[in-house]
């Protein structure tokens, strides 16, 4: 070890700018997978204390769990009882959804309004409890109106509807027959904090209506009790992984606040993907430089492993030494690397405020730069398993030394 | 000790083939200071190479302490030369980064001795007063002279308590009387130590030292 040691040392410039190029990788690592934590963390609470549930089951298939694509007709199976006594058993805070999508149909024109929306049955007062980060800005919920409808604010700039107004959605019921349903709006609702979306990417991203569950579950034929959504709020990790279990089991897809907002979930995607690119680039470059590096210490030290051979090392022993040296310069790189991320973490932890797409990514939120262990852990195998990649060939060259052909240079 | 039986050997140098050894047979005993003389390109270093088994030979057959190492594998006459073979060169080989004590040392962690670390110390200590290298322990191979280094060399060649030490020319790069002195120590060492010393020169005028001289000319033994 203290041979690798001081070999690393002998070229202080050359692994100086191999050092170098560790260190932005590692903190691309580190940035990335921080990012995208925050962002998750981000839209996670945003959506799970303004309409969606922190954990979600829906009786719907593949990418109807999306709020944002309305699906028309209903599942064939809703949720099962075994699920719901589960979650009352362990008296874990949930509700019950019936979702369903809606044609928005203009009496005025007589015509379909070419806009698609997704009506949530809820318990209003249910619910209220949880989703904290909702308001309501104009009118009110009212019981008292059997079809009362609470629509979301960006939706109603879209139609241009009011409170007071009466408005006509198609959905289809349990037979699978387009009804018209009319809805009073009561209410218009909006959120506390966190980002106005309104026609971001040209997408309404919030085209929910809550209505009240009893209403839409007599007017579609739904059986009192069934639902085809549960948003839940509270569960341990071994509840969570029963719940997953048990939803898969059914055919029921199982998914986080986030994952319900495809944009959302692309945006984070977006995050990933953009942070990978960066990685594998400079990745690429590390290997590069640590091959050429290699390279050149192949040629430097040829005389030096020669005479390692003649007196008596057999090969392995030098393909050790040369892993050593990798990994130990490898490692220091990368602890140096944390250190300086660590600084960077401490001098930022009154958050960055940020703008454009990166504050779409964190719901309108600061980036706090932290840790996360993953990708502390997937920085280190990539940028050791680059390194030790680059050297194979190096490597091999160094045991294929022949110490009579290299003396005999010499003496030339 | 070292016995070689109509040995040959031929190799390519670039694209022209050099024959270095021909029909070469050669018996060294337990405890020789023996000296191989013949100029430039007689083949001196291509037998102490095959002497040393880090080359075979094409015809013939070496054996080592009575040992055939001729059919050997590449491990295994790593093997021989980690246990039985300590190696002198002329541009004295020694690792850049490591001092004169851990120079010495080095053979010992590829050899993976199994002695305690007092045990070894102790002996290395002794190498390094027989060499008269007290002063220069701390030194990097750069901060020494060519005679300083060549000492670190023969304390190196030493320190894994071998049956033979090969020296290939081991004083060309060194003044007159810095050669002297080294083949003086070398002569010491095989008394103090009995190990048996080989070494090859085409300097006349430092094998008054040994106690045998083979002598090379053309790839063929003389003498």
């Amino acid at each position: 070890m203290k041979l690798a040691f001081r070999n690393i040392l002998r070229h202080p410039v050359k692994n100086s700018l191999i050092g170098i190029v560790i260190i932005l990788a590692s903190l691309v690592y580190f940035f990335t997978g921080t990012l995208i934590q925050n962002s998750r963390d981000s839209w996670r609470q945003f959506l799970s204390t303004t309409f969606l549930g922190k954990y979600n089951i829906t009786a719907y298939q593949n990418k109807e769990k999306d709020y944002t694509l309305a699906a028309f007709s209903l599942p064939e199976e809703f949720i099962s009882t075994q699920i719901i006594e589960y979650l009352e058993v362990n008296g874990i805070n949930y509700a019950k959804r019936i979702k369903a999508g809606a044609a928005v149909f203009n009496e005025e024109t007589g015509e379909f309004a070419g806009a698609t929306v997704t009506v949530l049955g809820v318990d209003w007062e249910e619910e209220g409890k949880y989703l904290t980060n909702l308001f309501l800005k104009k009118g009110n919920y009212t019981p008292a109106v059997a079809n009362w409808a609470v629509v979301w604010e960006e939706l109603t700039a879209g139609f241009g509807w009011e409170t007071g107004d009466k408005v006509t959605l198609f959905l289809k019921d349990i037979d699978g027959f387009s009804i018209p349903l009319t809805f009073e709006i009561t209410g218009i609702m909006a959120n506390k904090t966190g980002p106005s979306l309104a026609g971001v990417g040209g997408i309404p991203l919030f085209p929910v209506i809550f209505v009240a569950k009893d209403y839409l579950e007599g007017s579609l034929g739904i059986m009192p009790g069934d639902v085809t959504d549960l948003a839940i709020w509270s569960l341990h990790p071994k509840e969570i992984y029963l719940l997953k279990n048990m939803a898969k089991e059914s055919g029921y897809q199982f998914f986080r606040g986030e994952q319900g907002f495809e944009v959302i979930w692309g945006v984070i995607g977006f995050v990933n993907f953009a942070g990978g690119f960066i990685k594998i680039f400079i990745l690429t470059i590390l290997a590069v430089a640590t091959l050429n590096l290699n390279l050149l210490g192949f040629a430097e030290r040829q005389k030096e492993i020669g005479t390692i051979l003649a007196i008596g090392a057999k090969p392995k022993w030098v393909v050790l030494l040369l892993l050593k040296e990798m990994i130990l310069f490898s490692v220091l790189a990368f602890i140096f690397s944390l250190f300086i991320y660590l600084v960077l973490v401490l001098g930022a932890s009154g958050g960055i405020a940020v703008q454009g797409g990166l504050k779409l990514a964190l719901a309108g939120n600061k980036f706090y730069p932290g840790l996360v262990f993953s990708s502390v852990l997937s920085a280190l195998a990539a940028i050791v398993g680059t390194m030790i990649l680059s050297s194979v060939y190096p490597i091999y060259l160094s045991t294929r030394i022949d110490p009579v052909e290299v003396f005999r240079e010499d003496k030339l | 000790m070292i016995c070689l039986k109509n040995i040959s050997k031929t190799y390519t140098l670039g694209t022209t083939k050099v024959q270095a050894l021909k029909n070469i047979n050669l018996t060294v005993n337990a405890g020789e200071f023996a000296c191989i003389m013949g100029p430039s390109g007689s083949g001196k270093s291509t037998l102490l190479n095959i002497i040393g088994c880090l080359d075979k030979p094409d015809e013939g057959e070496v054996y080592i302490d009575s040992v055939e190492v001729t059919g050997l594998a590449r491990n295994e006459l790593a093997d021989v030369r980690a246990a039985k073979i300590g190696f002198i060169f002329q541009s004295f080989n020694l690792i850049p980064v490591l001092n004169v004590y851990e120079n010495i040392e080095f053979p010992l962690f590829i050899k993976d001795e199994k002695a305690k670390k007092s045990e070894k110390r102790e002996w290395i200590m002794k190498l390094i007063n027989e060499v008269g290298l007290q002063q220069q322990i701390k030194h990097k191979p750069d901060q020494l002279s060519g005679g300083q280094r060549q000492r670190v060399a023969i304390a190196r060649a030493l320190v894994t308590k071998p049956k033979i030490v090969l020296a290939d020319e081991p004083t060309t790069n060194l003044d007159s009387e810095t050669a002297g002195a080294i083949i003086s120590l070398m002569q010491k060492l095989n008394k103090e130590e009995n190990v048996t010393f080989v070494f090859s020169t085409h300097d006349p005028s430092i094998t008054k030292y040994a106690t045998n001289i083979y002598q090379l000319k053309d790839g063929k033994l003389a003498n």
